[in-house]
């Protein structure tokens, strides 16, 4: 019986030796039970990363990115299962590690920044205590004082002006921006080789988001980070990803480089909400260009069916279309370019 | 000149804070300080400013949530907030609101058709029940909803489709204003085009009038023909579509502009003029100009004293010193 997760090949993975990247996933398939269904919410996701690389990942509701952002910190807890893949970390696989081994990796060499920070910090501590027990957690023997230092030191490269007073604050204190800087601030606390941003400006007043992006990116340069970049904003990803990771329903639909993906999207998907995005340049249209239907109720009630996913809300939907799932096709000759769609050549070609 | 159909007349909305001590004065929330402007027929006026900018609270005052600390809001020339009972609930009729939230503005035990057809209950007591019925279908196949949606509840619509039935509520007692506050700001990208779409719609089909409040510059930029900058309580910049969006004069609205992140923009990794600092209390507002703190031109002249407004052009006024 084929599913939809099994039709999936490894796209672009390649495996030599001088050039390990740093984080490799393949075949992740999520999945969700619930009491009105069971939530197909990855579905043999493949990608690899190199160092320093910033990942674009871009998806709606339902999409599946959040539940990505988790897998890769291991957090994927009842009733979510994962039931096959594996996400390689320099060579290990973090889906296979012990909890004591996971807890030395996660919060240390791979690090996470939600999109609500009052879910990572306790209300009832001080901002400061919190931070300092992270660094106290992944610098062994540190005492208090240094710890103290490290944190104020932190505060001040995330730029929250007299850091010395905020530290002794509790997180209600902190505007929304504030506290999003001592998040960045905690995550990076143990200088870690990849971080996890997921949606990290996403209630943020535009200039404040601004001020949050610049700061990860010149952060990510300092320090060499490798860093994957969730939104559910198209924009905010062409200055920021070096590649894009295009998210529907728990599927990959395209993937590639930034300026290739922006300058010739080839998945109607990544098409439409390029289009649905209003602009602030350029010509004011009187009519968005929009995508049929909504983001789809994720409870599966045929799982073997293998129809594409974006069948339903897809206005170039052929008979093809409903009797399976593309297959990756490949746009570029380095083969890093591809969309999951039997009409990603001709949208390859035609401009938007 | 055409008449106004809304107009607000130095309005000024205080919030006293509770008294700390018996000897200092209340600290006071100025979340709306001095704001004036009209509201034409079938025109769509956005107010676009970030936190503390005073927009929702205004959008409360224009509904009548609220009264204003000082000033006047006038409906068709009348004091809005100087009504009779009667008059005042004319007045609901014609003035409805759309708000962000799908899913706390939605009643999850009454069904869809009952919640839209429940300002008729209040305001049109001599419909028949089917009657109210026949007009809630008609409605919901305005917005897009299905007539079988009519007897099922809220929580098995998505966010989209629950604003949907909001609109379909707020446009079934034929209002002529209908205030969009933040109405597509928790919408996914594409379902926040189709509501987009519909807004321009039934905008066209039924002559409404739209208040849009929003952070999203984009989406104001896309629906309004006039549009003004708010920050902490005031408006620091008015004019037509295109003079905010092409020729933006304060630098408040082009760090706005700037902060916003566009595609064509990014790709060619223009630099970034990134605006410092984070917006002042509204219980501390600095002296001066209020944007001073984090202007990139402030002058010396800029924290001794209030700018005014200053008119540019027919339709362009902004409040700078840079203008003096």
């Amino acid at each position: 019986m084929k599913s939809i997760e099994t039709n999936h090949q490894d796209a672009g993975v390649k495996e030599t030796p001088a050039d390990t990247p740093i984080l490799q996933v393949k075949g992740l398939t999520v999945r969700f039970y619930t009491r009105r269904g069971i939530i197909q919410a990855l579905r043999g996701i493949s990608f690899e990363m190199k160092k320093e690389q910033v990942l674009g990942i871009v998806g709606e509701s339902g999409s599946g990115k959040s539940v990505l952002a988790l897998s890769i910190l291991n957090l994927i807890e009842k009733p979510g299962e994962v039931l096959s893949g594996q996400i390689f970390f320099k060579g290990l696989d973090l889906l296979k590690l012990d909890k004591k081994e996971t807890n030395k990796i996660r919060g240390s060499r791979i690090s996470m920044i939600f999109s609500d920070p009052m879910s990572a910090f306790d209300p009832t501590l001080t901002v400061g205590s919190q931070i300092i027990e992270t660094i106290q957690r992944h610098h062994k023997g540190i005492g208090r004082k240094d710890a103290t230092k490290m944190a104020v030191e932190l505060f001040r490269k995330v730029r929250i002006p007299s850091p010395r007073r905020r530290l002794e604050e509790y997180p209600a204190m902190f505007s929304g921006g504030m506290i999003q800087r001592a998040m960045i601030a905690d995550a990076l606390s143990s200088n870690p080789e990849l971080i996890v941003a997921d949606n990290p400006t996403q209630a943020l007043d535009v200039t404040i988001q601004q001020q949050i992006l610049e700061l990860l990116a010149e952060l990510k340069r300092r320090q060499g980070t490798t860093l994957i970049l969730i939104t559910n904003s198209l924009p905010i990803l062409a200055r920021y990803a070096d590649e894009i990771m295009v998210l529907y329903a728990g599927v990959i639909v395209e993937h590639g480089e930034r300026q290739e993906v922006f300058s010739k999207p080839s998945h109607p998907y990544t098409r439409g909400l390029i289009d649905s995005t209003p602009k602030i340049k350029g010509q004011r249209l009187k009519r968005l260009k929009t995508i049929e239907g909504f983001t789809p109720s994720r409870v599966e009630t045929d799982l073997q069916n293998p129809k594409c996913v974006f069948l339903d809300r897809c206005g170039l939907a052929m008979e093809i279309c409903r009797k399976s799932m593309p297959e990756p096709v490949f746009l570029r000759d380095t083969g890093l370019h591809y969309s999951k769609c039997f009409l990603a050549s001709e949208l390859n070609q035609k401009p938007l | 000149m055409e008449q106004a159909l809304i107009e607000a007349k130095e309005i000024h909305k205080d919030y006293p804070l509770k008294k700390k001590s018996l000897f200092k004065k209340p600290e006071v929330i100025k979340a709306v300080r001095g704001v004036s402007f009209s509201l034409l027929k079938d025109e769509s006026f956005g107010y676009v400013g970030e936190s503390g900018c005073g927009k929702s609270t205004l959008s409360r005052l224009l509904i009548m949530l609220e009264k204003p600390t000082s000033g006047e809001v006038l409906y068709q020339r009348k004091n809005m907030h100087k009504t009779t009972k009667g008059e005042m609930k004319q007045l609901r009729e014609k003035v409805q609101l759309v708000l962000q939230d799908p899913y706390l503005s939605l009643p999850a035990w009454m069904k869809v058709g009952d919640i839209i057809s429940d300002p008729l209950n209040i305001h049109r007591k001599k419909m028949t029940a089917k009657e109210k019925r026949g007009k809630v279908i008609s409605v919901m196949a305005e917005v897009g909803l299905e007539a079988h949606a009519y007897d099922r509840y809220p929580l098995s619509f998505s966010a989209g489709q629950r604003q949907m039935i909001n609109i379909a509520r707020a446009i079934i007692l034929d209002p002529e204003i209908v205030i969009l506050d933040e109405a597509v700001s928790a919408l996914d990208v594409s379902v926040q085009a189709h509501i987009l779409n519909l807004f321009s719609s039934l905008k066209a089909k039924r002559g409404l009038s739209y208040l849009l409040i929003a952070h999203d510059i984009g989406v104001v930029r896309h629906m309004c023909d006039r549009v003004a900058v708010m920050y902490l309580g005031r408006i620091v910049e008015r004019g037509s579509n295109e003079d905010i969006f092409e020729n933006p004069l304060h630098p408040y609205t082009q760090a706005l502009s700037a902060a916003v992140p566009s595609i064509e923009s990014g790709l060619q990794q223009e630099e970034v003029k990134v605006l410092s600092g984070e917006v002042p209390s509204p219980i501390n507002i600095p002296t001066g100009c209020s944007f001073r703190s984090r202007c990139p031109e402030a002058m010396p002249i800029c924290e001794r004293k209030n700018p005014q407004l200053i008119r540019t052009s027919e339709t362009h006024e902004v409040e700078c010193h840079l203008f003096d």
